[in-house]
Protein backbone atom coordinates (compact mmCIF):
# COMPACT_ATOMS: atom_id res chain seq x y z
CA UNK A 1 0.00 0.00 0.00
CA UNK A 2 1.50 3.48 -0.76
CA UNK A 3 -0.41 4.94 1.82
CA UNK A 4 -2.44 4.55 4.30
CA UNK A 5 -4.99 6.17 6.65
CA UNK A 6 -8.08 6.02 8.95
CA UNK A 7 -11.25 4.66 6.98
CA UNK A 8 -13.44 6.40 7.20
CA UNK A 9 -16.38 5.34 4.77
CA UNK A 10 -17.88 2.68 2.30
CA UNK A 11 -14.84 2.96 -0.18
CA UNK A 12 -14.34 -1.12 -0.17
CA UNK A 13 -11.37 -1.59 -2.76
CA UNK A 14 -9.98 1.81 -0.97
CA UNK A 15 -8.72 2.91 -4.89
CA UNK A 16 -10.67 5.82 -4.09
CA UNK A 17 -8.93 7.06 -0.97
CA UNK A 18 -5.31 5.45 -2.17
CA UNK A 19 -5.61 8.07 -5.45
CA UNK A 20 -6.22 10.80 -3.11
CA UNK A 21 -3.43 10.52 -0.66
CA UNK A 22 -1.28 9.62 -3.65
CA UNK A 23 -2.39 13.00 -5.45
CA UNK A 24 -1.74 14.75 -1.58
CA UNK A 25 1.83 13.29 -0.68
CA UNK A 26 3.83 16.11 -2.46
CA UNK A 27 2.00 18.68 -0.67
CA UNK A 28 2.28 16.34 2.36
CA UNK A 29 6.51 16.28 2.23
CA UNK A 30 6.63 19.99 1.29
CA UNK A 31 4.48 20.59 4.18
CA UNK A 32 6.27 18.75 6.96
CA UNK A 33 9.47 20.08 5.89
CA UNK A 34 8.11 23.85 6.17
CA UNK A 35 9.60 23.82 9.86
CA UNK A 36 12.81 22.75 9.16
CA UNK A 37 14.82 19.88 8.38
CA UNK A 38 14.25 16.37 8.82
CA UNK A 39 15.59 13.01 8.39
CA UNK A 40 13.60 10.19 6.62
CA UNK A 41 12.13 8.47 9.70
CA UNK A 42 11.28 11.22 11.36
CA UNK A 43 9.54 12.68 8.53
CA UNK A 44 7.77 9.25 8.77
CA UNK A 45 6.64 9.67 11.92
CA UNK A 46 5.66 13.28 11.98
CA UNK A 47 3.16 12.69 9.02
CA UNK A 48 2.04 10.06 10.77
CA UNK A 49 1.39 12.23 14.15
CA UNK A 50 0.35 15.33 12.72
CA UNK A 51 -1.34 14.49 9.57
CA UNK A 52 -2.51 10.17 10.70
CA UNK A 53 -0.67 9.62 6.77
CA UNK A 54 1.36 6.15 6.96
CA UNK A 55 3.39 6.09 4.17
CA UNK A 56 5.23 3.15 3.33
CA UNK A 57 8.75 3.19 4.10
CA UNK A 58 9.75 1.89 0.77
CA UNK A 59 8.05 4.60 -1.19
CA UNK A 60 9.22 7.56 0.62
CA UNK A 61 12.96 7.81 -0.17
CA UNK A 62 12.22 7.05 -4.40
CA UNK A 63 9.57 10.40 -3.58
CA UNK A 64 12.77 11.93 -1.82
CA UNK A 65 14.83 11.60 -4.12
CA UNK A 66 12.25 12.77 -6.95
CA UNK A 67 11.27 16.27 -4.96
CA UNK A 68 15.49 16.75 -5.21
CA UNK A 69 15.71 16.14 -8.67
CA UNK A 70 12.90 18.77 -9.08
CA UNK A 71 15.25 21.28 -6.95
CA UNK A 72 12.48 21.56 -4.08
CA UNK A 73 14.66 19.50 -1.41
CA UNK A 74 18.04 19.74 -0.52
CA UNK A 75 19.71 17.27 1.58
CA UNK A 76 23.09 15.97 3.56
CA UNK A 77 24.71 13.81 5.63
CA UNK A 78 24.92 14.59 9.13
CA UNK A 79 26.82 12.47 11.52
CA UNK A 80 25.25 12.31 14.71
CA UNK A 81 27.36 12.35 18.13
CA UNK A 82 26.11 9.05 19.11
CA UNK A 83 24.88 6.35 16.58
CA UNK A 84 25.04 6.60 12.49
CA UNK A 85 24.69 9.25 10.15
CA UNK A 86 21.38 10.46 8.88
CA UNK A 87 20.63 12.45 5.75
CA UNK A 88 18.34 15.47 6.79
CA UNK A 89 15.96 17.28 3.80
CA UNK A 90 14.99 20.67 4.03
CA UNK A 91 13.19 23.00 1.60
CA UNK A 92 14.56 24.92 -0.81
CA UNK A 93 13.16 27.73 -1.91
CA UNK A 94 11.22 26.48 -5.13
CA UNK A 95 10.53 24.27 -2.80
CA UNK A 96 8.71 26.83 -0.27
CA UNK A 97 6.70 28.69 -2.95
CA UNK A 98 6.02 25.35 -4.54
CA UNK A 99 4.59 24.70 -1.49
CA UNK A 100 2.64 28.14 -0.62
CA UNK A 101 1.44 27.20 -4.47
CA UNK A 102 0.48 23.86 -3.78
CA UNK A 103 -1.56 24.82 -0.43
CA UNK A 104 -3.32 27.55 -2.10
CA UNK A 105 -5.12 25.44 -4.92
CA UNK A 106 -5.76 22.70 -2.03
CA UNK A 107 -7.30 25.27 0.38
CA UNK A 108 -9.70 26.22 -2.98
CA UNK A 109 -10.38 22.77 -3.81
CA UNK A 110 -11.26 22.01 -0.60
CA UNK A 111 -13.49 24.85 0.14
CA UNK A 112 -15.27 23.94 -3.01
CA UNK A 113 -15.72 20.40 -2.07
CA UNK A 114 -16.60 20.96 1.42
CA UNK A 115 -19.95 23.70 -0.21
CA UNK A 116 -20.52 20.44 -1.88
CA UNK A 117 -20.59 18.12 0.56
CA UNK A 118 -22.57 20.71 2.74
CA UNK A 119 -25.48 19.92 0.04
CA UNK A 120 -25.16 15.95 0.14
CA UNK A 121 -25.14 16.47 4.01
CA UNK A 122 -28.02 18.69 4.03
CA UNK A 123 -29.98 16.34 1.22
CA UNK A 124 -29.50 13.44 3.39
CA UNK A 125 -31.47 14.88 6.47
CA UNK A 126 -34.00 15.39 3.66
CA UNK B 1 21.77 -8.31 23.50
CA UNK B 2 24.21 -10.92 22.56
CA UNK B 3 26.90 -10.49 19.94
CA UNK B 4 25.48 -13.51 17.81
CA UNK B 5 22.01 -11.70 17.58
CA UNK B 6 24.15 -8.04 16.92
CA UNK B 7 25.63 -10.37 13.76
CA UNK B 8 22.71 -11.88 12.64
CA UNK B 9 20.94 -8.17 12.61
CA UNK B 10 23.81 -6.67 10.62
CA UNK B 11 23.98 -9.95 8.52
CA UNK B 12 19.64 -9.40 7.17
CA UNK B 13 20.09 -5.59 6.81
CA UNK B 14 23.87 -6.39 4.96
CA UNK B 15 22.04 -9.02 3.14
CA UNK B 16 19.08 -6.44 1.92
CA UNK B 17 21.22 -3.89 1.28
CA UNK B 18 22.90 -5.96 -1.75
CA UNK B 19 19.65 -7.14 -3.03
CA UNK B 20 18.85 -3.11 -3.81
CA UNK B 21 22.72 -3.06 -4.80
CA UNK B 22 21.74 -5.50 -7.11
CA UNK B 23 18.87 -3.74 -8.87
CA UNK B 24 20.63 -0.40 -8.80
CA UNK B 25 23.27 -1.13 -11.44
CA UNK B 26 22.05 0.77 -13.62
CA UNK B 27 22.95 4.19 -11.83
CA UNK B 28 26.18 5.82 -11.20
CA UNK B 29 28.42 4.85 -7.81
CA UNK B 30 27.98 7.95 -5.91
CA UNK B 31 24.56 7.87 -6.75
CA UNK B 32 24.26 4.19 -5.93
CA UNK B 33 26.12 4.58 -2.39
CA UNK B 34 24.46 7.38 -1.52
CA UNK B 35 21.09 5.33 -2.13
CA UNK B 36 22.35 2.40 0.20
CA UNK B 37 23.80 4.85 2.68
CA UNK B 38 20.80 6.38 3.11
CA UNK B 39 18.39 3.09 3.08
CA UNK B 40 21.37 1.56 5.40
CA UNK B 41 20.69 4.70 7.72
CA UNK B 42 16.80 4.19 7.67
CA UNK B 43 16.90 0.14 8.77
CA UNK B 44 19.86 1.19 11.90
CA UNK B 45 16.78 3.84 12.85
CA UNK B 46 13.75 1.17 12.63
CA UNK B 47 15.79 -1.54 14.25
CA UNK B 48 16.71 0.66 17.34
CA UNK B 49 13.06 2.01 16.99
CA UNK B 50 11.46 -1.51 17.25
CA UNK B 51 14.20 -2.52 19.62
CA UNK B 52 12.42 0.13 22.14
CA UNK B 53 9.30 -0.92 21.61
CA UNK B 54 10.37 -4.49 22.74
CA UNK B 55 9.63 -6.34 19.20
CA UNK B 56 11.30 -9.60 19.11
CA UNK B 57 12.98 -9.63 16.10
CA UNK B 58 13.35 -6.05 14.99
CA UNK B 59 15.99 -6.48 11.80
CA UNK B 60 13.79 -8.73 10.39
CA UNK B 61 10.89 -6.51 10.80
CA UNK B 62 12.68 -3.68 9.69
CA UNK B 63 13.66 -4.73 6.28
CA UNK B 64 10.08 -6.76 5.82
CA UNK B 65 8.98 -2.77 6.49
CA UNK B 66 10.73 -1.64 2.96
CA UNK B 67 9.31 -4.36 1.04
CA UNK B 68 10.42 -6.36 -2.13
CA UNK B 69 14.53 -5.02 -2.55
CA UNK B 70 13.88 -5.14 -5.98
CA UNK B 71 10.76 -3.22 -6.59
CA UNK B 72 12.45 -0.52 -4.06
CA UNK B 73 15.81 -0.54 -6.06
CA UNK B 74 13.44 -0.25 -9.88
CA UNK B 75 11.75 3.29 -8.51
CA UNK B 76 15.07 4.78 -7.47
CA UNK B 77 15.93 3.98 -10.77
CA UNK B 78 13.16 4.80 -12.69
CA UNK B 79 13.85 8.47 -11.41
CA UNK B 80 17.59 8.57 -11.63
CA UNK B 81 16.47 7.68 -15.78
CA UNK B 82 13.98 9.95 -16.10
CA UNK B 83 16.39 13.12 -14.48
CA UNK B 84 19.05 11.67 -16.95
CA UNK B 85 16.77 11.33 -19.99
CA UNK B 86 15.46 14.93 -19.37
CA UNK B 87 18.96 16.23 -19.81
CA UNK B 88 20.44 13.64 -22.09
CA UNK B 89 20.46 14.61 -25.93
CA UNK B 90 21.35 10.82 -26.20
CA UNK B 91 18.93 8.99 -28.78
CA UNK B 92 19.82 5.90 -26.76
CA UNK B 93 19.06 7.28 -23.72
CA UNK B 94 15.81 8.96 -24.31
CA UNK B 95 14.94 5.69 -25.77
CA UNK B 96 15.49 3.31 -22.90
CA UNK B 97 13.27 6.43 -20.47
CA UNK B 98 10.79 5.85 -23.42
CA UNK B 99 10.32 2.37 -23.20
CA UNK B 100 10.42 2.38 -19.36
CA UNK B 101 7.75 4.87 -19.10
CA UNK B 102 6.01 2.96 -22.06
CA UNK B 103 5.21 0.42 -19.16
CA UNK B 104 3.55 2.95 -16.80
CA UNK B 105 0.59 3.09 -18.96
CA UNK B 106 -1.07 4.73 -22.28
CA UNK B 107 0.09 8.19 -22.21
CA UNK B 108 3.47 6.46 -21.71
CA UNK B 109 3.12 4.10 -24.60
CA UNK B 110 2.22 7.23 -26.67
CA UNK B 111 5.17 8.71 -25.79
CA UNK B 112 6.93 5.69 -26.48
CA UNK B 113 5.64 5.51 -29.90
CA UNK B 114 6.69 9.12 -30.95
CA UNK B 115 10.35 8.37 -29.85
CA UNK B 116 10.00 4.99 -32.69
CA UNK B 117 8.13 6.70 -34.81
CA UNK B 118 10.45 10.24 -34.63
CA UNK B 119 13.55 8.39 -34.58
CA UNK B 120 12.79 5.94 -37.08
CA UNK B 121 11.73 8.71 -39.53
CA UNK B 122 15.07 10.33 -39.46
CA UNK B 123 17.11 7.14 -39.64
CA UNK B 124 14.92 6.84 -42.79
CA UNK B 125 15.59 10.03 -44.73
CA UNK B 126 19.54 9.46 -43.61
CA UNK B 127 19.81 5.80 -45.18
CA UNK B 128 17.76 7.98 -48.12
CA UNK B 129 20.13 10.49 -48.50
CA UNK B 130 22.83 7.47 -48.70
CA UNK B 131 21.44 5.65 -50.93
CA UNK B 132 20.47 8.32 -53.40
CA UNK B 133 24.07 8.09 -55.68
CA UNK B 134 23.65 4.22 -56.15
CA UNK B 135 20.14 4.30 -56.89
CA UNK B 136 18.83 7.09 -59.36
CA UNK B 137 15.13 6.13 -58.87
CA UNK B 138 15.72 7.45 -55.62
CA UNK B 139 13.77 10.77 -55.67
CA UNK B 140 10.52 12.91 -54.26
CA UNK B 141 8.16 10.91 -56.83
CA UNK B 142 4.83 12.53 -57.76
CA UNK B 143 2.10 11.20 -60.07
CA UNK B 144 -1.50 10.82 -60.36
CA UNK B 145 -1.49 7.96 -57.48
CA UNK B 146 -0.19 10.50 -55.10
CA UNK B 147 3.40 11.29 -53.52
CA UNK B 148 6.66 8.93 -52.53
CA UNK B 149 9.37 9.77 -50.66
CA UNK B 150 12.07 7.27 -51.46
CA UNK B 151 12.10 4.56 -54.46
CA UNK B 152 9.18 4.68 -57.03
CA UNK B 153 8.29 0.98 -58.74
CA UNK B 154 8.94 0.99 -62.18
CA UNK B 155 5.15 -0.47 -62.69
CA UNK B 156 3.67 3.01 -61.81
CA UNK B 157 4.09 6.88 -64.24
CA UNK B 158 5.39 10.05 -62.59
CA UNK B 159 8.08 11.98 -62.41
CA UNK B 160 11.02 13.26 -59.89
CA UNK B 161 10.78 16.51 -58.54
CA UNK B 162 13.96 17.15 -56.26
CA UNK B 163 16.73 15.53 -58.61
CA UNK B 164 19.97 15.94 -56.96
CA UNK B 165 18.49 18.20 -53.97
CA UNK B 166 17.00 15.32 -52.45
CA UNK B 167 20.14 14.55 -50.98
CA UNK B 168 20.28 18.29 -49.25
CA UNK B 169 16.50 17.62 -48.16
CA UNK B 170 16.80 14.00 -46.70
CA UNK B 171 19.31 15.17 -44.62
CA UNK B 172 17.70 18.46 -43.73
CA UNK B 173 14.78 16.16 -42.70
CA UNK B 174 16.46 13.58 -40.96
CA UNK B 175 17.96 16.22 -38.82
CA UNK B 176 14.63 17.90 -37.78
CA UNK B 177 13.01 14.74 -37.04
CA UNK B 178 15.62 13.68 -34.98
CA UNK B 179 16.11 16.89 -32.82
CA UNK B 180 12.61 17.53 -33.42
CA UNK B 181 11.79 14.25 -31.34
CA UNK B 182 14.98 14.77 -28.81
CA UNK B 183 13.32 18.23 -27.83
CA UNK B 184 9.68 16.08 -27.52
CA UNK B 185 11.33 13.63 -25.84
CA UNK B 186 13.21 15.95 -22.76
CA UNK B 187 9.98 17.70 -22.86
CA UNK B 188 7.69 14.62 -21.86
CA UNK B 189 10.80 13.26 -19.46
CA UNK B 190 10.96 16.25 -17.54
CA UNK B 191 10.01 15.57 -14.16
CA UNK B 192 7.31 18.43 -14.54
CA UNK B 193 5.70 16.08 -17.03
CA UNK B 194 3.77 14.40 -13.54
CA UNK B 195 2.16 11.83 -15.96
CA UNK B 196 5.59 10.37 -16.37
CA UNK B 197 6.32 9.57 -13.07
CA UNK B 198 6.03 5.79 -12.29
CA UNK B 199 4.34 5.29 -9.11
CA UNK B 200 4.38 2.31 -7.90
CA UNK B 201 1.53 1.23 -5.22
Amino acid sequence: MYVTMLRTGNDRDGRWEAQLRKGSLDLALLAVLWEGRLYGLEILRRLEKVAGLEVAEGTLYPILMRLKQDGLFKSTWVEAQAGHPRKYYWLTPAGRQRALDMAKTWNLFSQGISSLLARVKDGAKE
Amino acid sequence: MTAIELLTENALIQDFLRRVANGLRALDDPEKEDILAEIGSHLRDRVEELRSQGAPHPAEQAVAGLGDPAELASQFVASAQQRRASRSYAPWILLRAGARIALSGGKGMLVFLVAVIGYGGAVAFLVGAILKPFLPQMGLWVGNWGMVWGLKSDAVSGHELLGQYFIPASIVLSFVFASGCTLLLQRLTRPAGRLLNRVVP
